[in-house]
C-alpha cells in the first residue's frame, strides 16, 4: 500500500490504513518532536500521540496536495506551541541520552543533539525541518506557520549558535 | 564532518516499541467515548423534546390519541420511532 492510497482510505474511515500511516511516520514525527522539545522523550511521545489522534479526526481535511509527513509536522508544531503556551515555560532542553556505539559519527550526532538544547524551539524546528527532514524553506515556512524571512532568521541564528557550541567543545577535546 | 553535513543527516531512527499500537488503542477508546457522549446527548435531546411537547396542547392531544390506541398499535408506533432513530444514526453524511 502506498502513502497516498493509504491516506485516501484513511480519509474514508479505514482505521487499518491509518494504522499503516502511523507506523510509517512515527519515527520521523517522534524524532522531530524530540528535537523540538529539547530531548524530552515523554513529552515528545505525548505530543506525537496527540498529533496522530488529531490527524485522524481531521483526516478528511487532508487534500493530498502536500505530503502527509508535512501535514503531520504542521499539526505537531501547532500542538507543541499550544502545549508550551499552556505550560508557560521556555522549554529548556534536556541532555539527550547516548545510544549505540560511541563511534566518531555517534559522538558528532550526540554533540549536535546536545548543542540543539541551547537553541530556542523555533530555531530547533526550522533547522530540523529544512535540514534533517529535507523540506524547502518555502514548505517549512508554511508548515511552521511563520513568514519566510522569520524562518531564514531562525536558521541563521540557530546555525550560528550550533557552530559556536560545537567549536567550543571541539577545542575542549 | 561540517555542520551542514551533520544537520542534513536523517533523524535517528526511533524504534516503534508498541507506540503505534498504543495510538490505535487510544484512538478506538476515544471513538467509543465520543459515541457514548453522542448517544447520551441524543437521549437528553429526545427527553427534553418529549417533555416540552407534553406541556403543549398538541402534545396533550397526541398523548390522548396514543393512549386510545390498542396495545399492538402502540408497540408498532414505538418500533417505527426506534427504526427512524437508528436509520438517522447510520445515514451517510
Amino acid at each position: 500500500m502506498d502513502e497516498s492510497a493509504a491516506a485516501r482510505r484513511a480519509a474514508a474511515g479505514d482505521a487499518a490504513a491509518f494504522g499503516f500511516l502511523v507506523r510509517q511516520h512515527q519515527s520521523r514525527l517522534r524524532g522531530f518532536l524530540l528535537r523540538v522539545t529539547g530531548g524530552r522523550h515523554a513529552l515528545a511521545d505525548d505530543l506525537a500521540q496527540e498529533t496522530f489522534l488529531e490527524s485522524w479526526r481531521k483526516i478528511a481535511q487532508f487534500r493530498g496536495d502536500g505530503s502527509f509527513a508535512g501535514w503531520l509536522i504542521e499539526i505537531a508544531w501547532s500542538r507543541f506551541l499550544m502545549d508550551a503556551r499552556r505550560r508557560k515555560e521556555d522549554m529548556p532542553g534536556r541532555m539527550p541520552e547516548p545510544c549505540g556505539d560511541p563511534s566518531q559519527d555517534n559522538m558528532a550526532r550526540l554533540d549536535l543533539e546536545k548543542a540543539f538544547t541551547f537553541l530556542v524551539p523555533p530555531e530547533r524546528a526550522a533547522l530540523t525541518a529544512c535540514y534533517a527532514l529535507g523540506f524547502s524553506h518555502d514548505e517549512a515556512a508554511s508548515l511552521l506557520r511563520m513568514p519566510l524571512g522569520t524562518l531564514k532568521s531562525h536558521i541563521t541564528r540557530g546555525r550560528e549558535k550550533l557552530q559556536a557550541h560545537l567549536q567550543g567543545w571541539e577545542k575542549c577535546r | 564532518m561540517n555542520l551542514d553535513e551533520l544537520l542534513s543527516q536523517p533523524l535517528a531512527e526511533i524504534p516503534d516499541r508498541h507506540f503505534s499500537a498504543h495510538v490505535m488503542t487510544e484512538m478506538a477508546r476515544r471513538e467509543i467515548r465520543h459515541a457514548r457522549i453522542e448517544t447520551a446527548a441524543r437521549i437528553a435531546f429526545a427527553a427534553a423534546a418529549v417533555g416540552t411537547l407534553a406541556a403543549t396542547e398538541p402534545g396533550r392531544e397526541l398523548a390522548a390519541t396514543a393512549l386510545s390506541l390498542s396495545f399492538f398499535a402502540q408497540i408498532c408506533v414505538g418500533l417505527v420511532v426506534l427504526l427512524l432513530w437508528f436509520s438517522l444514526r447510520i445515514a451517510p453524511e
